[in-house]
């Protein structure tokens, strides 16, 4: 009788990450009741050699991520992939974020995170000629091979990305919703094509997503702001109110040593913050070249 | 612990890669985006500069491989825990052209060698013949042609292995390692064997490309 270990018995030891244990993982560790970015970064930062699939029962990962796969088929959606933290291809400069995520889902090409990268973020209200800046921008950063990041949201996101892609240039969109939801209805078009030419990443948890009130995932859109600044070299603020989740992705800029540019429209406006933020290191965008110059 | 893990070729990832089974345990470190050059992306700039032909020994890009080569080395010492790294012996892919041909380019072995001090290498398997290079080939070669020129070298088979890693730069449909593992698994029917490769190869994402 053979004594011979099976191909198996070297796993453990490996530590390899299995992204369908681990999706399945993120999930179940979305579903626990107080789970939140900032939560599920501290069990990280406190066992810095941990994956997901460390904290869950590999059972309760798998049923969860066979639920997911399920959902995305449903949606139509057979292609899709992560990243997951410690693995090859996972953005170190995501780390930087101040609570880093340790899984993320795409579609499309996840070469683009290597590209240059610059996001045009602002209001969903934006005015007309907000909208016409932000395209005009696009066109600027395509110009210069820059690819344009951004949120898929109504008003500066939708004029960014479309102009990006009219000019021929590259973009990516963060959204705040998971894989298998659109969102807004609106842009389906332009989220099929991104996803299926250019590169969608989400880092929402879709079975928690679908699990409770949808006033709660409002959450998801703003902390979404955080990883589309890591990701990116430089924000743009187009356009923005007092209360607007752009601002958290201008805070999160400055958090992580990337540059924080703000359209002098904004200033003189009766608005505090971009005063606020030129103080503490935003460059106010008087002409175009002060983000070419800066940019460098 | 290593800051960069291996990624198992699970069972959402197997289709790409339809000559391993469940059974198989292969793990790779990134992804190389087939047909996009190699331009496209830093995986797919290593992978080509790794497998610049030994006729470019004279020239500058000889640089580039003997440095990128030297980079897999690295990040396979960082990916495999030293556990690991005891209990393996490294067995390279043979290399397309055999060891008489003026191609023959042994960089797995290379890399394998770079990992670190003691670590088992041995080209337990060899070519009787060269091949054609089976890398983004239209006739690709099947696993019965490798396995009818891969050949045991017996002079390297003491001391019996305790596991093997069937080491290759890209997993592509599997076709190597399939070859390569029931060879080996012929020879050495009580040894764990698993894949390790430095990238998968994945489609750019449109709908019929994985067809």
């Amino acid at each position: 009788m053979s004594l011979a270990l099976k191909p198996r018995d070297l796993e453990p030891a490996l530590q390899a990450v299995s992204p369908f244990r681990e999706l399945g993982a993120y999930e179940a560790l979305w579903l626990e009741k107080s789970a939140s970015f900032k939560s599920l970064a501290d069990k990280f930062r406190a066992d810095p050699l941990a994956l997901p699939s460390d904290f869950v029962e590999p059972k309760t990962a798998d049923a969860a991520a066979i639920d997911v796969l399920k959902k995305f088929r449903e949606a139509g959606i057979s292609r899709f992939g992560v990243r997951v933290n410690k693995a090859g291809d996972y953005p170190k400069r995501l780390r930087e974020a101040r609570h880093p995520i340790e899984l993320l889902y795409y579609r499309g090409a996840w070469e683009l995170t290597e590209t240059r990268s610059v996001a045009i973020v602002g209001s969903r209200k934006a005015s007309l000629e907000g909208q016409r800046r932000a395209a005009r921008l696009a066109r600027h950063l395509v110009e210069r091979d820059i690819t344009v990041v951004s949120g898929l949201a109504e008003g500066i996101d939708t004029a960014a990305h479309k102009a990006t892609l009219e000019a021929g240039g590259k973009t990516i969109t963060v959204v705040g919703t998971p894989l298998h939801h659109i969102y807004p209805k609106q842009n389906k078009a332009l989220q099929e094509r991104i996803a299926r030419d250019f590169l969608l990443i989400s880092q929402v948890p879709a079975l928690r997503y679908d699990a409770q009130d949808y006033r709660r995932n409002r959450t998801f859109f703003p902390e979404r702001n955080v990883t589309m600044s890591a990701l990116t070299e430089a924000t743009i603020i187009v356009e923005a109110s007092e209360t607007s989740g752009t601002l958290t992705q201008a805070r999160a800029a400055l958090h992580q040593g990337r540059k924080l540019f703000i359209l002098n429209a904004c200033f003189g406006q009766g608005l505090k913050w971009p005063e606020r933020f030129a103080e503490q290191g935003a460059i106010r965008v008087r002409e175009p070249d002060d983000i070419w110059n800066a940019l460098g | 612990m290593a800051d960069l893990r291996l990624t198992k070729i699970d069972e959402s990832l197997q289709e790409l890669h339809y000559h391993l089974s469940e059974d198989d345990s292969c793990y790779f470190l990134f992804e190389y985006t087939s047909g996009q050059g190699f331009g496209y992306s830093a995986t797919n700039q290593l992978i080509a500069n790794i497998k610049k032909s030994p006729l470019t020994r004279n020239t500058l890009q000889w640089r580039y491989k003997t440095r990128d080569m030297g980079q897999c080395s690295v990040d396979l010492a960082r990916a495999l825990p030293d556990s690991v790294k005891a209990q393996l012996t490294f067995v390279p892919v043979p290399p397309s052209k055999a060891r008489d041909h003026v191609e023959h380019d042994d960089r797995m072995k290379q890399i394998c060698e770079g990992i670190g001090e003691g670590v088992d290498v041995r080209e337990l398997v060899y070519q009787t013949a060269s091949t054609r290079a089976s890398h983004e080939n239209d006739e690709r070669i099947t696993v019965e042609e490798l396995m009818e020129v891969y050949a045991i070298d017996e002079a390297r088979c003491d001391p019996v292995p305790a596991a093997i890693a069937i080491i290759d730069d890209v997993i592509t449909a599997g076709t190597h390692y399939r070859a390569m593992a029931d060879t080996l698994r012929a020879r050495f029917p009580d040894t764990q064997i698993i894949g390790v490769f430095i990238a998968r190869r994945v489609y750019p994402d449109e709908p019929d490309a994985a067809a």
